[in-house]
């Protein structure tokens, strides 16, 4: 189970605090809806590790992330945008998953083939970042974090960028990933409807 | 407008020097108003210290005049100064050249003949060329200051044989007279082995500096231990600073001779009065101010003799020169053999 | 700020082909064409002048001269060298900045790093002799420890330490730039996956910088190929000769008009070469307003707490900051006995202020205008179908002014003008004309890329919208591009100020500007009036800039900013 207990974080300067206070069970889903500025994607970071709280906790299964590096932390995370490094191609991009030096033994080559095989990217290996749809873009991303291996999935607006038959097909893959994997889902959202179709449980922010 | 502030303090910026120039241009149209004599000349001369000032003030008491000297930062700046300007200069006497420069001046056709006797000069050689008139003259020389240097070379050789570590500063053969003379010093003493020659001393030269100002600075500054200089340039220390540490280094193969002439423009617009400074030139009030002024040696030699301080300096065993006709013939190889040398 | 990357200075998008003139973009237009005809113009009768006065134009003669070669290859040599050196030494500069958000100093070396390109060759020099010289600080140093005291300030190493310690601050803002357009994103991906420092420089830094490294490479090596000032001042005699330099030799000293020519037009046909390998490589140079901070997305760097990175990074920022700063603090030291103040009380430093601020606005002002036009007509070729590869001919001139000998354009237009005019009485005129065409260059960079993106941003919108005429510039391009537009007059300006290379050529007793003046006074060794009057001339650049930049600051216009 995640935990995020009475966290608070204040951006300097600024007039309010973030506050967030959920958990979420492994196979579960979360979604932290608000308007836009709210502060969804600051919670993300916090969990994530690049923002650290003023005060509150981020634990799971009862052991806290605080001290952690975000690289250390159990959980991999899909931007809104910026997934990808423009000048790598499919393959390196999700072998940064694994490797950040791109160093890869036989057999994670085998993992990274059947990410790639999961999230339909198959045969495009080689493309660059900049050849692919804003679609593909996400399933590459989604294919990184596949091969990351990590409990907890944080996703921030994954579908804004998409078109409504886009969006279903990657509904579908997230769902279908959660299962196989039973991951903990966090989504920061402002469509009700995304929340809907992953099933999340809303936390309002803001 | 926010910045409208701001115009009439560029329009005031604006108008300064140009309001500056439209007071001289009513000064000069009033009627009482003295003729201009133009001089072009080297900055040193004209400076505070040089003789210029004296030069000036002397003059001026007997031509009612208004004596102006504009300088250049150059000797071989006035050449190239009057020659971009060709008729149109508003100089009417350039005053600096040197016997190595003198020929190529010529050709420019821009010199008028000076018609002045110059027979009975006090200069080591005869004189008679028709466009320019001497006014000084002296000697090359490497100097040295005794509370940093115990044992200078005597003579060119063993100034190429020197210890890596002694520096001198010479200056530029393009740039400056007496960078000029030492490439022409050289030329006389060892002819076609001047390349070598050069190869020799590049490692001890720390910088070719463009003017004499500039070298003779550094070497004061303890930039460098000895300098292209004047045979005569102790006796400024001597008798402004009363500082004896400063000698030049006496080379028994003999030493460079510089000639330093003025000329009359063509195109001067006061022909008359620069024929008239060009006379004066060579009258006692122009001549006493040379030794400790310009601290070269006077072409007229003053009836009192010349200042104590000189009579202690080095007096070349040899003066050498080279025919000026020769100089300009091959003044470009030359420099093109030193500059090489030095490029190694 | 974003920075354009596309084509050398071309606008981000492209907008419809066919373009609705209103009356004020076609005056903007037309100012843009004459602006262009008179740099042409004035470039070509240069060469006119300096050809019919010359006779014969000595080519194969000058060519054949061995010293020719000599200093065409130092010329190469030493520009290739300071290039690599700044350019080397700016990634790692520049990494520290960007790593190291707080430090005390580091606004002053980041706003350095924007003014580098207009510090006064002789201020600079000035002070390398104060700390390089063979009684600089350096030394002084040396000497305390029992080492000795050396000589490296004359010759290659000087002029190597001369052109780093003015390009490395110039290459080092553009790497900066690279660096700050990195996306947070691109460092979160870092930290999440856990980039080591190798990794993140090859994956996330690398990347961002590589295409701009020709062309900063290219803008670093044509500045040092034409260098003037410093060459001769520092280069320590022939050895050390630039074609620039030997140009200066030939009219100035030889007044050898052929050669002048000839050696003129080999440095233009191989800079210019070079110059367009490089740019054709790279993304292209931009100057540009504002500070890069990247501050945000800096504050993303996993590798910030990293212990190899804080050493590593205080050795380059303490390495730089003493490089960098100490020759300022020599110069300002140098006044500090009071001696050189002297200067003050002398009517040449008077005269020389006189002429150093109606010349260098005046050269900035009419800089800033035509490359204002120049670049509006670029951006407007640039959007048309029909005129976009006449685009060139801008970007033609804009480097042509870069690497064009000051000297041979001021004699040349001289000549020129001796047939027709009094030409000495030309003399500011000419000062004046030369320099904005120089400047030129350097605000076409500064303003060629916000043109092109507000053009490209805005000229649709106005047009659905009827804003035409002064409203359009009123309301819509004045506002956003008044940042950019202050910052190339202070550019221009500033640089105007600080020229040595025209008012070397016509500067008389009458006509001098505080350049000249502490050349003059540093070749008569007067060190100490030298260092008040590049004191005071440092005051006065800055304060110009400070006070051209105003605009810019008041109202509105930073929400704008592209």
């Amino acid at each position: 189970m995640l935990e995020c207990s009475s966290l608070v974080f204040r951006f300097p300067g600024a007039e309010r605090d973030i506050r967030a206070d959920f958990r979420v069970d492994a196979g579960e889903s979360v979604a932290l809806m608000g308007a836009s500025g709210s502060g969804k994607t600051t919670i993300l970071n916090l969990v994530a590790g690049f923002l650290a709280p003023s005060s509150g906790d981020i634990l799971l299964d009862g052991r806290s992330l605080l001290g952690l590096k975000p690289a250390e932390r159990p959980l991999t995370y899909l931007f809104q945008a910026h997934n990808l490094f423009p000048h790598l191609s499919v393959w390196e991009n999700i072998a940064l998953g694994i490797s950040p030096r791109l160093r890869i033994a036989p057999a994670e080559a085998a993992r990274i083939t059947a990410a790639l095989e999961r999230v339909g990217l198959t045969g495009m290996e080689e493309r660059l970042p900049g050849s692919l749809s804003g679609g593909q873009q996400q399933r590459v991303g989604l294919g990184r974090c596949l091969v990351r291996e990590r409990p907890v999935l944080l996703l921030d607006e994954p579908f804004s960028a998409l078109d409504e038959e886009l969006r279903q097909e990657m509904i579908a893959l997230i769902l279908a990933l959660q299962a196989e994997h039973s991951l903990h889902l966090v989504l920061a959202t402002h469509q009700r409807d995304d929340a809907a179709a992953l099933s999340a449980r809303i936390v309002a922010v803001g | 407008m926010r910045n409208a502030k701001l115009i009439p303090a560029l329009l005031l910026f604006l108008s300064q020097p140009l309001s500056a120039q439209e007071t001289t241009n009513t000064e000069s149209t009033e009627p009482a108003e003295p003729p201009v004599l133009t001089v072009y000349t080297y900055d040193s001369f004209a400076s505070e210290w040089g003789p210029g000032p004296g030069i000036e003030t002397a003059f001026e008491a007997e031509c009612e005049c208004d004596l102006r000297f504009v300088t250049v930062d150059s000797s071989t700046g006035i050449l190239s100064r009057i020659q971009l300007e060709g008729d149109r200069s508003p100089a009417d006497v350039v005053l600096g050249l040197d016997n190595s420069l003198v020929v190529e001046a010529q050709n420019t056709g821009l010199i008028a003949s000076h018609e002045i006797d110059a027979g009975n000069l006090d200069l080591p050689q005869p004189w008679d060329n028709p466009n320019f008139l001497p006014f000084d003259f002296g000697f090359f020389a490497f100097i040295y200051d005794t509370e940093r240097m115990e044992d200078p070379p005597a003579s060119f050789e063993e100034l190429l044989a020197m210890d890596d570590d002694v520096r001198i500063v010479i200056q530029d053969p393009r740039s400056s007279t007496p960078g000029l003379g030492l490439l022409l010093w050289v030329k006389a003493l060892y002819g076609d082995q001047a390349r070598q020659t050069w190869e020799q001393l590049a490692p001890h030269i720390l910088t070719v500096t463009k003017g004499w100002s500039e070298a003779y600075g550094m070497f004061l500054e303890g930039e460098a231990d000895m300098v292209l200089s004047y045979t005569t340039s102790p006796a400024y220390h001597q008798i402004v600073e009363e500082e004896t540490r400063y000698r030049a280094a006496g080379f028994k193969e003999g030493h460079g001779m510089q000639i330093e002439v003025a000329g009359l423009l063509k195109s001067a617009p006061n022909r008359e009065l620069g024929r008239r400074f060009l006379a004066f030139m060579l009258s006692p009030a122009f001549q006493a101010l040379i030794p400790t002024g310009n601290w070269m040696y006077p072409v007229v030699f003053p009836e009192e003799g010349l200042p104590e301080a000189f009579a202690d300096l080095v007096r070349p065993v040899r003066s050498l020169a080279i025919d000026p006709q020769g100089i300009t013939e091959h003044k470009l190889d030359w420099i093109d053999e030193f500059n090489e040398a030095l490029s190694q | 700020m974003g920075r354009t990357v596309a084509g050398q200075w071309a606008a981000p998008h492209r907008v419809a082909p066919h373009r609705v003139v209103s009356n004020s973009q076609r005056g903007f237009a037309a100012v843009g064409i004459l602006a262009l005809l008179l740099a042409g113009g004035l470039v070509a009768g240069a060469f006119a002048g300096l050809a019919w006065h010359a006779g014969e134009l000595r080519l194969a003669e000058v060519l054949a001269r061995p010293y020719t070669r000599s200093v065409v290859l130092f010329t190469l040599w030493q520009a290739g060298l300071s290039t690599l050196l700044s350019v080397g030494l700016a990634i790692p500069f520049a990494r520290a900045l960007h790593r190291r958000q707080e430090f005390p100093g580091r606004r002053l070396l980041v706003r350095l790093t924007s003014v580098s390109l207009v510090v006064p060759t002789m201020v600079a020099i000035l002070g390398m002799v104060a700390v390089h010289g063979r009684n600089g600080w350096v030394n002084d140093v040396l000497a305390l420890a029992g080492a000795g005291r050396r000589d490296y300030l004359y010759g290659l190493s000087g002029i190597l330490l001369t052109h780093v310690f003015f390009n490395l601050p110039l290459a080092t803002r553009m790497v900066l730039n690279g660096l700050a357009d990195i996306p947070a994103q691109q460092w979160r991906l870092a930290a999440l996956y856990g980039f080591e420092q190798g990794a993140i420089f090859r994956l996330v830094e690398w990347p961002a910088i590589r295409g701009i490294l020709p062309g900063a490479a290219g803008i670093v090596f044509m500045l040092c190929f034409t260098s003037f000032a410093i060459v001769l001042s520092l280069g320590g005699g022939p050895g050390a000769s630039t074609l620039e330099v030997a140009v200066y030799q030939a009219l100035r000293f030889d007044f050898d008009l052929p050669r002048a020519v000839t050696l003129s037009l080999l440095q233009v046909l191989i800079c210019g070469a070079l110059a367009l390998l490089f740019f054709a490589r790279g993304s292209g140079t931009s100057l540009q307003a504002g500070d890069a901070g990247g501050g945000g997305a800096a504050r993303e760097r996993p590798d910030r707490d990293a212990a190899a990175a804080r050493r590593m990074d205080a050795l380059v920022l303490s390495g730089a900051a003493i490089f960098l700063l100490t020759p300022f603090a020599a110069v300002l030291a140098g006044t500090l006995d009071g001696a050189g103040w002297t200067i003050v009380s002398d009517g040449r430093f008077w005269q020389a202020v006189g002429w150093t601020l109606p010349i260098a606005l005046a050269a900035g002002v009419i800089a800033t205008v035509a490359g204002f036009s120049v670049a509006w007509l670029r951006a407007g070729m640039a959007q048309s179908l029909r005129w976009q590869r006449y685009t060139v001919v801008a970007d033609i001139v804009g480097t042509l002014t870069l690497i064009l000998p000051p000297i041979t354009l001021g004699t040349g237009l001289f000549l020129l003008a001796r047939q027709f005019t009094d030409a000495l009485s030309l003399g500011p005129v000419m000062v004046v004309a030369v320099n904005a065409l120089l400047t030129l260059a350097f605000t076409l960079r500064v303003l060629a890329p916000p043109v092109a993106a507000q053009r490209a941003r805005f000229d649709p919108l106005c047009r659905g919208l009827g804003i035409r005429g002064l409203a359009r510039w009123r309301l819509v391009y004045w506002p956003v591009l008044k940042r950019p537009l202050c910052y190339a007059l202070a550019i221009a300006t500033t640089l105007a100020a600080g020229d040595m290379g025209v008012i070397a050529l016509f500067g008389t007793d009458q006509l001098s500007t505080l350049p000249l003046l502490i050349y003059r006074l540093l070749g008569a060794y007067h060190l100490d009036q030298a260092a008040v009057a590049a004191v005071c001339l440092c005051a006065l650049c800055l304060a110009l800039f400070w006070l051209l930049e105003q605009p810019a600051r008041l109202g509105r216009g930073g929400a704008f900013d592209a």
